[in-house]
């Protein structure tokens, strides 16, 4: 859980929302552009393939890889102060590497190098849930 | 090659401090001045501002200074990168004669005001940030670019030590510098590598400064600036880019593609050189190892092989390309990048003292803001007086 200090997701945000409806479902999602089929992340107001308004959210699947990584060892938000150091990663998509999620290493896990494979663990939060990363290998 | 249209006809700056207790007004009044000083021009002559927003405002200015002519504004939004994207602004508006004589400046009460500075209000892409990687704790600057370091590190093996020596140049730099923040503050090895670590690879003084300061410039045509006392420094190129996409730095297909990447072979063409005749280059040094990254993107070495340029000691006073005489960011101050200029317009005009180079006729200064926006000016000695 987190405490009640962390920054969280305002899971109601107009462009954001079917995110959030995604992780509760256990599931991640991105927008679909509806004319070119196009996905794209971050959310934007228009699709940089074919400047259509219009997008669809779908599932991109929840296995990915480490693109990249660091480990924050001095807090800069609320309700990190006990969490340090800490690692946050950036992991790219199994089905398509362009597209990059930011999310934390789960508790306990050393840090992956890049190139290893993870896999998405939904944490909750007030009215909803994040999405951090283990290492697929058992080893 | 492009005719110059811009010259830079006076240079003022403050020293570098931690919790001075100044305001930002106070601090740009003395550069403000100080370049008016130094350029020997009368208040009333200005015509146009760029200032940094947000941040000290062209109104306050132009009303504490009584500049009732001032026509031209204009602001870059390019982070720390400004500064440099600012020369091409001015460039353009001496060009069309938009104005006469342009202020550049910035104040910065980073230190005395750190909770503003730190909130980083303008930077793209803010709501996303927020929502989707603040709550994972990932927020500042330093954060960032560590992602980046760290694949650098993966993919070319750039080390730790390579970036030390950006660091110890940095400060072995400073100590020839009486204003900069660091001025006999010396820094050991033991002291880097023992340092706290702020986000992996970065430590404590992979980091720059968080000072109070203030820059000012002043610029004018190349034709105009034949009459000032000093010899001029000509904008040779100018030119700002962003990195694509331009709101976020993880969904970028190489994260080392940054806006240098594509301001630089611009503004080398408008000056009609390579980065080979180059005498020293002012770069950004938010971090060291962006010392490294934009010493390949600007086109100094190869891709990769910054590491290893720098780890030769090519940029060092002594080296074939010096890079920050003064110390830079991460030595000096942070003055968003004016106080490079500063120092360019100095070695070029050889009022360098204990820090002066030799060969000082082209200087590059880059700049690099918010997600990796960037630009490159080559500064060029006018007519020598």
């Amino acid at each position: 859980m987190i405490a009640n200090a962390h920054p969280i997701p305002n899971v109601n945000h107009p462009d954001f929302a079917p995110f959030w409806r995604g992780t509760a479902n256990g599931e991640l999602c991105t927008p679909v552009c509806s004319s070119c089929g196009t996905r794209s992340w971050p959310p934007r107001m228009a699709c940089p393939e074919c400047r259509c308004l219009q997008f669809e959210w779908s599932a991109i699947g929840n296995v990915g890889r480490v693109y990249s990584w660091t480990e924050i060892g001095v807090a800069t938000l609320p309700g990190f102060e006990e969490d340090i150091p800490y690692v946050v990663l950036a992991v790219e998509a199994g089905s398509d590497p362009n597209i990059r999620f930011l999310g934390r290493l789960v508790d306990g896990w050393s840090t992956p190098s890049i190139g290893t494979e993870v896999a998405a663990v939904f944490r909750p939060f007030k009215g909803g849930f994040l999405v951090d990363w283990r290492p697929t290998s058992e080893l | 090659m492009i005719e110059p249209t811009a010259a830079i006809v006076g240079i003022g700056q403050t020293d570098c401090w931690r919790g001075s207790g100044r305001s930002a007004q106070s601090m740009a009044a003395e550069a403000i001045s100080a370049a008016l000083s130094d350029s020997g021009l009368d208040r009333a002559t200005i015509d146009g501002l760029l200032p940094y927003v947000p941040g000290v405002t062209a109104e306050e200015v132009l009303s504490a200074f009584g500049w009732p002519k001032l026509s031209y504004v204009a602001f870059h939004p390019s982070g720390g990168a400004f500064a440099v994207a600012s020369l091409r602004n001015a460039a353009i508006a001496l060009g069309a004669g938009a104005a006469k004589y342009i202020v550049l400046f910035m104040a910065t009460a980073q230190s005395t005001n750190r909770e503003h500075f730190r909130s980083h209000s303008g930077v793209p892409g803010q709501e996303f940030r927020v929502e989707f990687e603040h709550p994972y704790g990932w927020s500042r600057p330093a954060h960032w670019y560590a992602m980046i370091a760290q694949r650098h590190m993966h993919i070319f093996g750039t080390t730790k030590a390579q970036m030390a020596q950006v660091a110890m140049t940095m400060r072995d730099n400073a100590q020839r510098n009486p204003s900069a923040y660091t001025y006999g503050r010396t820094l050991s090895y033991e002291e880097y590598f023992t340092a706290q670590t702020v986000a992996d690879p970065y430590q404590k003084f992979d980091c720059c400064l968080e000072t109070d300061g203030a820059a000012a410039i002043i610029l004018t045509t190349p034709e105009r600036a034949k009459g000032s006392a000093k010899r001029s420094v000509l904008i040779a190129g100018a030119e700002s880019a962003f990195p694509y996409p331009a709101d976020d730095i993880l969904g970028r297909s190489n994260l080392f593609d940054i806006g240098l990447t594509h301001a630089a072979p611009l503004a080398f063409a408008q000056a009609g050189i390579t980065p080979t005749e180059v005498d020293a280059a002012m770069i950004y040094d938010c971090f060291t190892f962006e010392v490294i990254h934009q010493l390949e993107e600007a086109g100094f070495c190869e891709r990769g092989e910054g590491g290893a340029f720098v780890e030769s000691g090519a940029i060092s006073m002594e080296g074939a390309l010096p890079v920050n005489p003064h110390g830079g960011l991460l030595s000096e101050g942070h003055i968003a990048g004016m106080n490079h200029i500063v120092e360019a317009v100095r070695q070029i005009r050889g009022e360098a003292g204990a820090r002066q180079l030799a060969r000082a006729e082209q200087i590059v200064v880059t700049g690099w803001g918010t997600l990796g926006n960037g630009a490159l000016a080559v500064l060029r000695g006018g007519d020598r007086r």
